[in-house]
């Protein structure tokens, strides 16, 4: 079985890293972009099991992309992390504040492997 | 002042032994400063020690003041007088000296420190007053008008009498009492400066004391010379407070009783009489606007320095209140180095505990987090240092740091509104001389409101740029343009004035303070709209070279 792939999209330079390391640790394989439209390239070359993305992006919101990507029918597994404190626009999505614990992140990511 | 109880005995003693010694040449003063033919004195010295000495003293301690000086008074006298006048003069002048203090600790709200015009008419009323009251009892007063006192009649002994000690308590009590209460301290705290300007003020009066009264009487033609004594006396009274304008008034009195007694000045040319009523309202008329102008020129500092106060308690107010403006943008800023902390730690955690951990790759991940724990820090150290209320302190300034500093607080606002700055902040423009947290408000208030003003305008236009430069004569400028509203049409001045907003938010303090604070440092903070979209705030602050 190959290692599931994760897609980590955040400007934060150093979180970016942090967080691949993190998914990486837990036998992961990442991509580790910086803007959406970083991933939106991206998905020609390999389509990510699930994509942890930051709420605020540079280009654009974490969650338009998401909608732009389900409109041209991408549907992707999308996990939202954000250091904001107004998570309530987001219902739909699995929303995870900033900082993130290992367990709850590993457990969000897994269980849209799993039902894939 | 009376010495604390924690003090010895003494202590105590010597402090009444002091006071027994001025009373005693006091006393002796009086008895030997007075014109022939006269029994009673120019200036009556002793009863000012006395008020001044129960008006140092708690109500208490009186009893013990009263004693000494009773006994003083008559070993001072006795050679010279009966014992039944001494006496009478000495339960006479504790009457007169404790009623006065009585009436100030009443309505003078002491400590005296002349320092409010109510205290100085108080203090002036009350001592000419009560001197003209209790000077009818006094034994010459009283012989006189049953006759006794061939060389007066009692209205001219009483007026003496009156004038005689009103002088003394309003010339002499000041001085101790003043100097009671502070020691040599003030003249400990001067500056060089202030010395410097002491000194000069002393020449000048010594100059002008000695010009008037210690030359021949032919100065007597010249009236309108006697004016000279005011300038350096009113230098004295602006600018050495009631302390200095007492001294200068006492020591101007010495001056003139000295010459004046040596036949020399303008007063001599009259009969005795004449001679001492001249000198007891010259010194009357110099004394109480003197003093009056000291206590004005005080309140007036004192004032001053109350508001300046509150205007640094308003300008640390308001920095808390951007700061809490800022606080959402400083949580996400802690947020993210708190995040990659975190997430490094359990990674090298995991990593550890699957088997699969080497060395190199957990040396880089403990060296990221050491590095996000700084970062992480100095954003709390910048937030303290802004929010923290201090004393202001100026120093030359780099400009473009106070600029970066600004741009590092709002840089999580200016991401998320999506203003993208373009700073030109050349390091070579000179420093200004300043206080670095206040031009930081400054400038971190004309960013948020820039940021604020562009709300309206579609994204990709929100572009904040800060050019900071030298202007060709000795000033440096900063400006600040946005691309939002602009300032309201015919009333761009209008944003400066207090609680004046176009925020739904906010007080409308920021511009005003910004204002204030840029006047305080010598510059200028203005505002003009631009050719195109949105406005261009302007400071302008003086280079250090």
């Amino acid at each position: 079985m190959t290692s599931p792939y994760v897609a980590i999209v955040e400007d934060d330079d150093s979180v970016r890293v942090a967080l691949g390391r993190l998914c990486r640790a837990y036998g992961m394989s990442t991509r580790e972009l910086a803007t959406a439209h970083e991933l939106v390239d991206s998905l020609a070359e390999r389509r990510p099991d699930c994509v942890v993305l930051d709420l605020q992006l540079p280009d654009c919101d974490g969650l338009d992309a998401d909608e732009w990507l389900r409109e041209r029918g991408i549907a992707l597994p999308v996990v939202i992390i954000t250091g904001r404190d107004d998570t309530k626009r987001s219902s739909e999505h699995v929303v995870l504040p900033k900082p993130v614990d290992d367990s709850t992140l590993i457990a969000a990511i897994r269980n849209f492997l799993d039902r894939g | 002042m009376w010495p604390p109880l924690s003090q010895n005995r003494v202590s105590r003693i010597g402090w009444l032994a002091v006071l027994a010694l001025g009373y005693y040449v006091a006393v002796r003063l009086g008895l030997s400063f007075r014109f022939q033919n006269s029994i009673i004195g120019v200036v009556w010295i002793a009863n000012a020690v006395l008020l001044a000495a129960l008006l140092l003293t708690p109500v208490a301690r009186w009893p013990w003041v009263l004693a000494v000086t009773a006994v003083t008074h008559l070993a001072a006298m006795l050679p010279d007088a009966a014992l039944w006048r001494a006496l009478w003069q000495i339960g006479i002048n504790a009457a007169l000296t404790t009623t006065t203090a009585l009436a100030l600790r009443r309505f003078a709200d002491l400590p005296l420190t002349l320092a409010t015009r109510r205290q100085v008419l108080v203090y002036t009323v009350a001592s000419f007053a009560l001197a003209a009251i209790f000077a009818l009892g006094t034994p010459v007063v009283v012989r006189s008008a049953l006759g006794l006192e061939p060389s007066y009649t009692h209205a001219v002994a009483w007026l003496r009498v009156a004038l005689s000690n009103g002088a003394a308590l309003l010339l002499v009590t000041p001085v101790i009492v003043l100097w009671g209460q502070h020691g040599l301290t003030p003249l400990e705290r001067l500056t060089p400066r202030a010395m410097l300007e002491g000194g000069a003020i002393v020449v000048c009066l010594l100059t002008v004391g000695f010009v008037l009264f210690g030359t021949g009487s032919e100065i007597a033609r010249f009236p309108a010379l006697l004016m000279l004594i005011f300038p350096p006396l009113l230098w004295a009274a602006v600018r050495l407070g009631p302390l200095g304008a007492s001294t200068a008034l006492l020591g101007i009195a010495a001056v003139s009783a000295w010459g004046t007694a040596g036949q020399l000045g303008p007063f001599v040319a009259f009969s005795d009489a004449t001679k001492v009523l001249s000198l007891q309202l010259f010194w009357i008329t110099m004394s109480t606007p003197i003093l009056l102008m000291a206590a004005v020129i005080r309140e007036r500092e004192q004032a001053e320095s109350s508001l300046l106060t509150l205007r640094q308690h308003l300008t640390h107010a308001t920095r808390v209140a951007t700061a809490g403006e800022l606080s959402g943008a400083l949580a996400h800023e802690l947020r993210q180095p708190l995040t990659a902390i975190l997430a490094n730690a359990q990674a090298a955690r995991t990593l550890l505990d699957t088997g699969s951990a080497d060395a190199g790759e957990l040396r880089i991940i403990l060296d990221d987090i050491a590095l996000q724990d700084r970062y992480a820090a100095d954003v709390i150290t910048r937030l303290r240092a802004f929010v923290q209320e201090r004393e202001p302190h100026f120093e030359p300034i780099a400009l473009d740091v106070v600029v970066r500093d600004a741009l590092a607080l709002t840089k999580v606002l200016l991401d998320r509104i999506g203003v993208s700055v373009d700073a030109d902040l050349p390091p070579d423009v000179p420093r200004v001389w300043g206080d670095s947290v206040q031009l930081v408000q400054v400038v971190l208030n004309l960013i948020l409101n820039a940021c604020e003003s562009m709300y309206h305008t579609p994204a990709p236009e929100r572009r904040l740029r800060v050019e900071l430069a030298r202007n060709d004569t000795h000033f440096v400028e900063l400006a600040i343009a946005d691309r939002g509203d602009g300032l309201p049409l015919g009333a761009q001045d209008k944003v400066f004035e207090p609680f004046f907003t176009t925020k739904e938010t906010g007080l409308g303090l920021g511009l005003a303070i910004g204002r204030s604070i840029v006047t305080a440092h010598g510059g200028r903070l203005w505002g003009e709209n631009n050719e195109g979209r949105g406005a261009t705030f302007r400071v302008l602050l003086r280079a250090t070279a």
